[in-house]
Parts: C-alpha cells; structure tokens; sequence
C-alpha cells in the first residue's frame, strides 16, 4: 500500500520472490561487515590533538556537504558503467526482465483487461472471451514464464561471478593503494570501507534502476490505455505523480539526514557491542566490572537516538501525510471513481465495462507508484554511497605501480639522505633529518624508546611511504626511480605486528603460491627460525592450515611460535637487506638466545637491520642508531656509545644494572 | 553452521520459538507491539473493503443508477477511513523510531547480562562464543524481523479473510478457485525456500574463504604485509576458487528453480485468472446475476490470489526466521553456576594456599598444570618465572577463579575460592595483563571502571594517574579526567601509545586499592626505562598488599621476596634469587643466559 514496505507491488509475478532474495542478502552481508569492521584501532599512536581536531572539523563538512541530484545521478550512472564494463549482460539481462514482464503484465491487466470487461458485460461471448484469455495465455507464457523467468535467472548466477570479480578487482585495488591512506581516516573511512561494501550496492544499483524503468514502462502503458478512452482520467494520476515527486523528494531527504545522524550516534551503540564481542576483551569485563559503565554508555546512545528520531519524525510526519492523503486518497480513490461515476451517471458518456477498465489501470498506475518510490529510495542511497566508490575507484595507484626508470642496481648500499617524514596535514615530524648508510653484509641496530620513529623509518625504507623531505638511495639509485616490485624483493622486512594467514604453514612462510619444489627450501627456513620441533609435531607437516579461519581444525600457533614463523620467511627469501622489528618480543630468553644466534649464523651476506628495545639482543650489532623524538642522537658501535656516557650509556645502565649488581656480589 | 548440526538437543516449534521472542519483545515495549499488531490488522482489513467492497459497490451503484450525489458522499466518507489510517500508520512510524531502539536496548542488555554471568571457560569455547556473538548480533534486529513477520502473517490472514467474505457474498464458488492455490503456494514456496538454505548451506565455507580473503585486503593490519609480500595473490586465488565454485552452485540451484518457477506461475495464473474468468463468463451468460459485482469480482479475484500468495509467503519466512530463535534462546536459557545463593561475599583476602593443584583443559590430554603447591602470606611480592607455555598464566587465571582447578584446592583466607561469590571476589584483585584493554570511555572510567560518583572518587582517579607515572600526561590534557579517550566515536578523543595504555592499566591496580595485585607480563610493550620504573612504583604503591609478578625476564622479578620457577605445568625450583642462583639449577642457567650479555660488558668497563 505504500512504499515504506511495498507489499503491494503486485500482479508482476515477482514480489515475493525478489524481495525475498533481497532481503536474504542484507542481512547476511550486514552482519559479516560488521563482524569485520574496525577492530583495532583501540589504543592508535595519533597524539597531535591540533590535527585530529582539523581532522574532526574538515570530516564534518564533508557530512555536511550535500549531493545535488545532478551529482546523486551522476554517480548512480557510473556504478551503472562500471557493472557493464564488468559484465555486459548481466544488467541488461535483468533490466530487460524487468520490463519485459512489467510491459506484457501492464498490457495484459490494461489493454486486454479491457477487452475482457467488454466481452463480460456486454454479454458475456464465451467464444470471444476464449479467445482473448488464449492471447492472455500466449503473451503471457512468453514474456512471463519464458523470458522473465530465464533472464531473472541468469542474472542471479551471473551475479556471483560478476560480484566475486568486482570484489577482487577492488581488492587488488586496495592492496596497491599507498599505505599511508590506512593511517588517515578520512581516506581510510572513505575508500576501503566504501569498496569493501561494494557488493551490496552493486545489486541494489542494478534493481533500482531495473525497477524505475519497468515500472515507468508500466505506467505509460497504463496511461496510454486510459487516454484513449478518457484523457482527462490521465489527469488524476498525472497530479499524483507530480506531487509525489515533490513531497517524496523532502521526505527522502529528510529520511537521508535522519539515517546520517543515526549512523553518528549509533556508533556508540556499535561499539558497546563490539566490545562485548571481542574474545579479548572477555577476560578484562569479567574481572574489572566495567560492563556498567558500557551499559550505560549505551543507554546514553539510545536515548540520544530516540530524542533525535523524534525531532525528525515530528519533521517527516506533515509531508508523509501530505503525499499519502493527496496522492492516494484524493487523486487515487476520490477523484478517479467519483469522476468516472460522474460521467456515467450523470453524463452518460462511458459504461460500466470502461469504468472498471479505467479504474483498473489508474489502480495499476497507482501500484507502480509505489515500485517508483521504492526504488527511489534505493536510488539515493546507491548515489550516496557511489560517492565514496567513486573516489575509490578513481583514485590514482602512487607508489604501488611505480614500474621504475632504471634498472635495480647490483650494489646494495642503502643510503638515507636527511630524510624527514610527516604525515600529510600534520606540523609535527616524526622523523627529521636522517641520514645513515647500510653497507653490503653490515649489522645494524635501531634503538629508542616507545614512538621514537623507529618503524616509521623502516616502512620509509621499504618504501611503504615515500619521504616528505631528502631522498633514499639503494646502489646509488632514488628509490623512486626503482620498480618497487624488484626494489621490495632485494630487502626482506618483519614488523612487530606481522600477521599469520588462514592458510597452510607453507604458504605462511613463502607468503606466495607454494610450489613441489620449494619445500625443502621452506623447511630448512622454519629450522633455521627454530621452529623445527614444533614442525615435527604437526600431523600434516607443511601442509598444517593455520588459524581457524578456514577450517575448524586449523592450528593456532602461540605468540612464541607464530614470531618464529614470521622470521621463517626472512630465511626462506634471498634477499640483500634484512629488517627486522622487535623480532623477539614474545619468545622467552632462551628462544631468544638460539634466535639470534642462527640469525648471525645464517645472514653472513647480507645486511641486517634490527630493531629492539632490548638492548642485550642489538649489543653486538656493527652499528647502533638512537632514535629520539624522530632524530639520530647517537650511532656507534656499543663500546663507543657507552663510552660517551649519553642516552644509550643510561638506557644499558637500566637494563644492565639488575644483571650487573649481581657480577659484583658475586 | 557446525554447532547447529549436531549441538541441538531441544528443539522449540516455530511457533514457540516465535512466541518466545515476541515474549521478549513485549518486555521491551508492551505498547509498540500492541500497537504494530492493531494497525496492521485494521491498516489490511480496511484496505481490503476500501479496495474490493467499495469497487463493488461504485460498480452496482452505476448499474443502477444510484444517483451521483449519494455515490460521491459515500465515496468520500469511505475516504475520510483511509485519511484516518494514514494517521494511524504516520503514528506507528513516530512509534517505530522512537520504540524499536527502546525494544533492542532491552533485549540487548539482556544478552550482556547473561554473559557477564557466565563463566569465563565459556568465552574460550568456540561452541559457546559462536553462540554468544551470535545472539549479540542478533538481537539487533532478529526480534524485529520476527514481529514484522508474525505482524504481515497476522494481518496478511484477516485481509484474505475479510476478502474472501466479500467475494462469497458474491458467489461463494468464487473462493473454490483459491484453494489449489494455497496448495500450490505452499508447496512451491516451501520448496523455494529448502533450495535457498541448501545453497546457503553448501556456500557456508566458500563464503567463509572469500570473505577472509576481502578482509585481509581491507584491514589495517594486513596492510603493511600485503604490499611487502605476495601473499595477496594467494588470498586472490583462493577468492576466485570460492566464486567459481560457488557459482557452480548457484547455477545448478537456479536451474532447478527455473523449472519451479514455470510449473509455479503456469498454475497460479491458470487458477487465478483463467478459470475464474471463464467462471465469470459462464455465469453472466446463463444471465440473472448482476454484471456489475461479478466485474468487480475480477480485480478482488486478483487481490485475494497475491494476497494469499504473500501470506504463504510470509508464513515460510517466519518458520526460517524462527528457526534463528532457537539460538538465542539457547544462550539467553543458559544457567550459569554462580547465580546460586550459597556463596560467600568476598571480604578482605589474605594468605593464599594452593594444595596439589592441577588443571585439564577441556578436552585436552595433558594437564596443564599438576601438583603445584604454593603458600602466599599477606603482603608477600612473589615471581613466577618460566618458559612460554609452562602453565604461568594458567595458574593465575585458576588464583582468580577464572577457571576451577580440576585437581587440588585453592584457599584463599582459608576458604575455597569457589565458594566466593565471583563478582565480589574478583573486585579484591587488581590486575594487569599482557594483553590488557582500553575501552572507547572517559579516561576516568577507564581508571575505575565506572563513573566516578563524587569528588573525592575523582580525586582517586587522578592520584592513581599520578602513581602510575600517567601525571604529565594528564596535565597536558584540556578535560583532564573527562577527556574521551580512543577516536573511536569522538574525534577528539586521546590515541594512547602502549605505554601509555599500560599506565592507564596501572593505574587501573591503584584505584581499585585491590588485596591482591597480579602482574601477567605487563611490561613486554615497554621500553626498558619505562619497564624499570614501573616495577618500581608498583612495588612502592603495593606496600602491604600482595604482588604476584609474572615474567619471563628474570631481570623483573629479581627483587621478589620469592620465585617460582615454573617447567612444564609444575614448579620445579623455589626460593630467593639468590637461593635459587647458589643451587645452580635451572634457574640459575636461565638468569646466566639472560645477564650474558650485560655481564661481559661490566666486566670489559
């Protein structure tokens, strides 16, 4: 009866088989999302207070910023190109199914209906009626059960393919998209998390339109029908429409605010569950009693919500009355049926077979109303969001598809000229004026406190970032002039928060496609990262799939061993530069110890870069960098730094002096 | 999925599975559902006479030229009803916004009630957690898919009811026409329907892959490793092996959903149209019935065919829908053991004695802790020192009565920890864990882990900041102990580096004034400085309560009145650092391997 839930979109044979589907796939990817959504960002490092409010006010205004209708289309048009790019038929196919049953039923329940009435009330020619019911049968069988049905079909199943392509395409899009965009919300909100809902909106642009367009077709037909036996019957559902338009138009947009601000709020609500969610957080809610406190967090939310929604129901009430008493009741069941029964009562100019056919097909009109809003709805909410898609999809691939100028050169020395990084937007640097060389086969240690910049450095190395200010040279040669493809493979990097894969331990170590041959290679690695013993304990070897990702009895490594495995694949690649951060933050002493030792033993080529705040596991490195606030304080070697009793000499004071009490007593 | 299978000891009918949730639901707002029930039912039943009787009635009328001015009066008295069910619908939607997020609030704290009451082995159940996260994602939005779909039903049924009576008094021979109509409605709808979940189900591990794959490639974390390695074009391949196979699937599913669908739609439209016009047809020739109702039999005809069709419809949603219930019902029917009232409120604690004490995981082969013996006095500093893996954290979480010991006794103040009554217990302990969280609240929350109620709550809170080294921090901050912390909602809001969340963490302890401090580790994310003073503090604050320190750095835990040395699931040396350095044991071994390094240096200075 009215678009809110469109129960009444009927006769074309769809209804509830459509909506169906479409409400399967809501709820379902609805909640894997949310299961996905943001989960770490707990405790992030961002501590400029200047910026985050800048931040805070520039995201506000791109809130606030409304898209035209001009825009909204614009956008809806290009989701629309960009599914054709992908697959030609798959929305064509399901757009001409859309029409096609939409025409032949508006046809059949308007043109021939009214055939029928005629042959009914003027007495009733069985013969004749036969004959029309076989055309009924006839087109009907051929658009409905023939060609709707088999292109509604292949829509679905081409769907799939055309979504899981879709998705891989903006994967791969994602995975090549500079990093720094992970670490600015506005990018990172914007871009992956419009791309990875991509598909959602890909169906939901495809049925809309598909939607508008029949039932537009539909509507001519059924006004066509009604011209031609009264035009001025044709008016009624004219001002209908036209002020449908108009009250639909404010009503949806204040239904956009609404949702908008309910978004705003809600993630309050949203993030009171999340915590309650999280198998991490479980063990802290049981032992501090915090819930109380989240609870009533989230009972502020609800409330604040249930205030907001009253100050807009209040707002959307007078035009949804308005559209609902003019356009249906006035236009629709007032106007037409009065009118028709003036003019067969009083005027005597039509009969009763035209006044049913009439009031049949302004009732048609009136039901593809209603499809019309519907899928308007739909319409702004794919513009909306295509906005953000948008942006993803054109947005220009940086550092991930530099193809290089020149050849990556033989000689790995690695050079950093006063390099100085910030992030865009922000005053404060985190590294400024760095300079240091990494020679063929050197030992290198970046030492510093917690936030000093040691793996801001790092991923400038490995070219995850590119430099604010002065340049990074390997062989001689600006790394951005390198293909970064070959530039990564010539260097090897662990960070501190390496992740393991829902995939087997060979795969987790190789981090690539893993072939017959390579796994020996792959073997000798996990020994060397001294996770032989734990190997030889695994049923399936190699083959082991880690996590439970995938399979319910995948093997979730420890902390201990999950490092060692990470470090495996340092030992499996062949590499000029070895990075490794905090390498062994989780393993005890011993594990350690054994570590550092087969690192030495086995990286006697190449160069190692390691990072520790332990100053024990980086004492014999050939050089060691202070890092402080984002500058080099001090380098040398352990002997020199200790003898020039600076910040390194009291940091190993600290850490010595507990060991180094006892050398004396004892 | 796999829990389903075969964890289902009961099993509840659709309908008191969707009896239940409208039982929870009426808790939540008694009014809203009372009123989505009325006004869809009047909303359906009124539509139905507006539409099929008043059609009816406009047609006679015509026929027998009834004259125009009483057809337009009572055409538009029947309007001024529809303008009165606008108003009623516009209410129910002020209604909806303002009672549906009241309904799931009450539903919602429900479900965390009921988990803060279980025990914490449950959350380390996979069957249990699935659950668990399952009702809470649940619960915002199954109650209102099952009132809409029992409300539609509901209403759905009276409609088809009120136009069936109206078409009988028509011609009662009508209505013959809509039974194999049901029959082919539920059957096919049915049908549809096993086809879906089929599908549904076979794709369960395939979805489950491809999204893992989406996910890696859009998370923050993964970032860094996908553009240094080439493991996303491993996660690509696998991405596209899903699809493919689950398009495979979903080819097949649609091609016998073709043949359905034409069978489906060849009798419906042969029941709904054909017949009943060649009824009508047949009727108005042998004359002396009114042409005019019987042509207004034709769109009722239609009304009361998709009517019925959409009933069915939402009849085997609801059923799907329902089969959803029996979760959270299962979870919310849970019966944790602590609830019973035979338990001791917790008061001060002191000495703690554990007495052959040993732990079996659920489910696993070897213990993970046998015969450890322990006896802590009041206001003792204790180490447990030991390899990854050798039961350290496992003892602690048994001390707090996280889990219970499967062997053994732990008494604490001279009672059995499980007959303390958990949430008065647990509030006498303070702790800091390796992997210890900050929650998206105002920092003073964070530290006390509630509202502070006065001042002099605030007070503590600020002291304890203090204590925990957190001070120069907290003055730089503009709403001092108001100040949100994370960006998680607020933009404003304070980003923590680890060390800083670690003194949060730590102050956290010194708020609480807890008998028992417990320290898991808490010091790995901390730079050696930073390390040092914290022992430092904690040991000065802790003056009188007892401290157990949990480390594997023996450079920590050296200053403990006494170490355990823990080896696989038991202690094998106790004493004094220096006890256990003269008895040149294990102990000793490790703290040699570990001060290797700085020895040589003090040695060479």
């Amino acid at each position: 009866m009215r678009a809110k839930n469109g129960r009444e979109t009927r006769k074309s044979g769809k209804a509830g088989n459509g909506q169906a589907e479409q409400g399967n796939g809501k709820t379902g990817s609805g909640t894997t999302e949310q299961k996905d959504g943001k989960t770490g960002s707990g405790t992030t490092e961002q501590k400029n207070g200047k910026t985050a409010i800048r931040k805070a006010r520039k995201r506000e205004k791109k809130q606030e910023e409304k898209l035209g209708m001009k825009r909204l289309i614009s956008n809806v048009w290009y989701v629309m190109r960009y599914i054709y790019a992908h697959d030609k038929k798959m929305a064509l196919s399901y757009i001409a199914a859309q029409c096609a049953s939409a025409g032949a039923n508006a046809y059949l329940s308007t043109f021939l209906l009214k055939e029928i009435i005629q042959v009914l009330t003027q007495g009733a020619d069985v013969a004749a009626l036969v004959r029309l019911l076989v055309i009924w049968l006839v087109i009907y069988s051929v658009v409905q059960l023939g060609i709707y049905i088999t292109l509604e079909n292949v829509f679905y199943i081409r769907l799939v393919k055309v979504s899981g392509g879709i998705q891989r395409e903006l994967m791969e899009k994602a995975g090549r998209i500079d990093l720094i965009c992970y670490d600015l919300p506005e990018y990172y909100d914007d871009f992956v998390v419009a791309a990875s809902q991509s598909e959602g909106m890909i169906t939901k642009a495809v049925m809309c339109i598909a939607n508008i367009a029949s039932c537009m077709l539909a509507m001519l037909i059924a006004g066509a029908m009604i011209v031609t036996i009264n035009p001025v019957v044709a008016l009624f559902p004219t001002i209908g429409f036209l002020i449908n338009i108009i009250t639909r138009f404010i009503i949806t947009k204040l239904e956009f605010q609404y949702e908008l601000e309910k978004a705003k709020i809600g993630r309050k609500a949203d993030y009171s569950r999340r915590v309650f969610y999280q198998p991490e957080y479980a063990k802290e809610i049981k032992l501090s009693g915090i819930e109380e406190a989240l609870i009533a967090q989230y009972d502020e939310a609800v409330a604040e919500e249930r205030k907001m929604a009253l100050r807009y129901s209040l707002k959307i009430i007078p035009p949804t009355l308005i559209n609902w008493i003019c356009v249906y009741t006035v236009c629709q069941f007032y106007a037409v049926p009065v009118y028709l029964a003036y003019l067969a009562v009083v005027k005597k100019k039509i009969g009763l077979g035209e006044v049913a056919s009439l009031k049949n097909a302004t009732n048609d009109i009136k039901s593809r109303l209603d499809g019309v809003n519907y899928a308007l709805v739909d319409f702004q909410r794919v513009g909306q969001y295509a906005e953000k898609f948008r942006r993803f999809v054109d947005y220009e691939i940086g550092i991930e598809g530099c193809a290089g100028s020149v050849a990556v050169p033989e000689d790995c020395t690695l050079e950093l000229k006063h390099v100085s990084f910030k992030y865009k937007d922000s005053e404060a640097y985190v590294l400024k004026d760095v300079s240091m060389t990494v020679r063929k086969g050197e030992k290198l240690a970046l030492v510093g406190e917690n936030g000093a910049g040691k793996t801001t450095l790092i991923k400038l190395i490995m070219r995850l970032y590119d430099v604010t200010e002065g340049c990074i040279t390997y062989g001689g040669v600006d790394i951005r002039k390198l293909d970064i493809r070959e530039y990564r493979r010539k260097l090897g990097a662990i960070f501190q928060d390496f992740q393991i894969y829902g995939a087997t331990l060979a795969e987790n170590v190789k981090m690539d496609v893993v072939e017959q041959e390579e796994r020996t290679d792959i073997r000798r690695a996990l020994e060397r990262a001294d996770f032989g013993e734990r190997l030889a304990k695994l049923e399936n070897g190699l083959e082991t799939e880690l996590t439970r990702e995938f399979s319910d009895n995948g093997i979730m490594l420890s902390g201990g061993e999950s490092q060692k495995a990470a470090i495996a694949r340092m030992f499996l690649r062949d590499m000029r530069i070895a990075i490794l951060d905090e390498p062994s933050s989780a393993l005890d002493p011993i594990a350690e110890y054994r570590l550092n030792s087969s690192m030495l033993e086995h990286a006697s080529g190449q160069a190692v870069i390691l990072i520790s705040h332990r100053l024990s596991t980086t004492k014999d490195a050939d050089r060691i960098l202070l890092l402080e606030h984002g500058v080099i304080a001090e380098s040398g070697t352990h002997t020199e730094l200790i003898a020039r009793g600076g910040t390194y000499a009291d940091m190993w004071k600290v850490q010595a002096e507990k060991y180094g009490k006892e050398i004396f007593a004892g | 999925m796999k829990t389903k299978e075969h964890k289902q000891e009961r099993t509840y009918s659709a309908l008191s599975n969707v009896m239940y949730m409208l039982g929870i639901l009426w808790h939540g707002s008694r009014g809203y559902v009372i009123f989505s029930f009325l006004k869809e039912l009047t909303e359906n039943v009124f539509w139905t006479f507006f539409s099929v009787y008043l059609t009816e009635w406009i047609y006679t009328a015509i026929e027998n030229n009834t004259p125009f001015s009483v057809l337009a009066s009572f055409v538009g008295a029947m309007c001024i009803g529809h303008v009165c069910i606008h108003i009623s619908a516009a209410l129910h939607q002020l209604c909806e916004k303002q009672f549906l997020p009241k309904m799931y609030q009450d539903f919602y704290k429900r479900v965390i009630h009921k988990s803060v009451s279980m025990e914490y082995p449950c959350f380390e159940q996979p069957d249990f957690y699935d659950k668990y996260t399952r009702a809470l994602n649940e619960c915002q939005w199954r109650g209102n898919s099952v009132l809409y779909g029992s409300v539609y039903f509901v209403s759905n049924l009276a409609a088809v009811a009120a136009a069936a009576f109206i078409v009988a008094r028509v011609d009662p021979v009508l209505l013959i026409f809509i039974v194999p109509m049901v029959i082919v409605s539920l059957l096919f709808g049915k049908k549809r329907a096993d086809l879906n979940f089929q599908l549904d189900f076979s794709n369960t591990r395939d979805g489950r892959t491809a999204g893992y794959a989406k996910r890696v490639f859009y998370e923050k974390k993964y970032a860094g490793e996908l553009r240094l390695f080439s493991i996303g074009k491993l996660l690509l391949k696998r991405h596209e092996k899903a699809y493919d196979s689950m398009q495979e699937r979903t080819k097949e599913m649609r091609r016998k959903l073709v043949v359905l669908d034409v069978l489906n739609w060849t009798l419906f439209s042969v029941f709904s149209t054909i017949l009943p016009y060649l009824y009508i047809a047949f009727v108005l020739h042998k004359g002396g019935v009114p042409t005019a109702a019987y042509i207004a039999m034709i769109p009722a005809l239609t009304t009361l065919s998709w009517r019925t069709d959409d009933a069915v419809h939402q009849l085997v949603s609801l059923v799907k829908e329902s089969m959803f219930v029996t979760n959270l019902r299962e979870f919310l029917s849970y019966t944790p053991k602590s609830e019973s009232d035979k338990l001791i409120k917790a008061g001060r604690l002191s000495d703690i004695e554990i007495t052959n004490v040993g732990f079996t995981y659920a489910g696993a082969d070897k213990p993970t802790l046998h015969d450890v013996n322990m006896t802590v006095r009041k206001g003792e500093k204790i180490a447990i020192v030991g390899h990854n893996g050798a039961g350290k954290t496992t003892l602690v979480k048994l001390l707090m009565g996280l889990y219970e010991a499967t062997d053994g006794e732990i008494r604490i103040s001279g009672e059995n920890i499980n007959d303390y009554e958990p949430k008065s217990f647990h509030e006498r302990f303070g702790t800091v864990f390796q992997d210890l969280q900050i929650f998206a609240l105002p920092l003073s929350v964070n530290v006390l882990m509630r509202k502070p109620g006065n001042e002099e709550e605030r007070k503590l809170v600020e002291d304890s900041l203090r204590k925990a080294q957190f001070g120069e921090k907290l003055d730089s901050l503009e709403n001092g102990i108001d100040t949100m912390v994370t960006k998680e909602f607020d933009e404003n809001g304070m980003g923590l580096s680890g060390g800083e969340a670690q003194k949060i963490a730590i102050a956290r302890v010194f708020a609480r004034k807890p008998d028992i401090v417990i320290l898991d580790e808490p010091s790995s994310a901390l730079d050696p400085i930073a390390e040092y003073r914290m022992y430092q503090n904690m040991l000065n604050a802790s003056e009188g309560e007892t401290v157990i320190f949990i480390s594997h750095r023996l450079s920590a835990t050296r200053d403990a009145d006494r170490i355990y040395l823990f080896e696989n699931g038991t202690i094998i040396e106790q004493g004094s650092h220096d006890e256990l350095l003269a008895r040149g044991g294990t102990y000793a071994e490790m703290w040699k391997l570990q001060a290797q390094n700085y020895l040589a240096e003090e040695v060479t200075a």
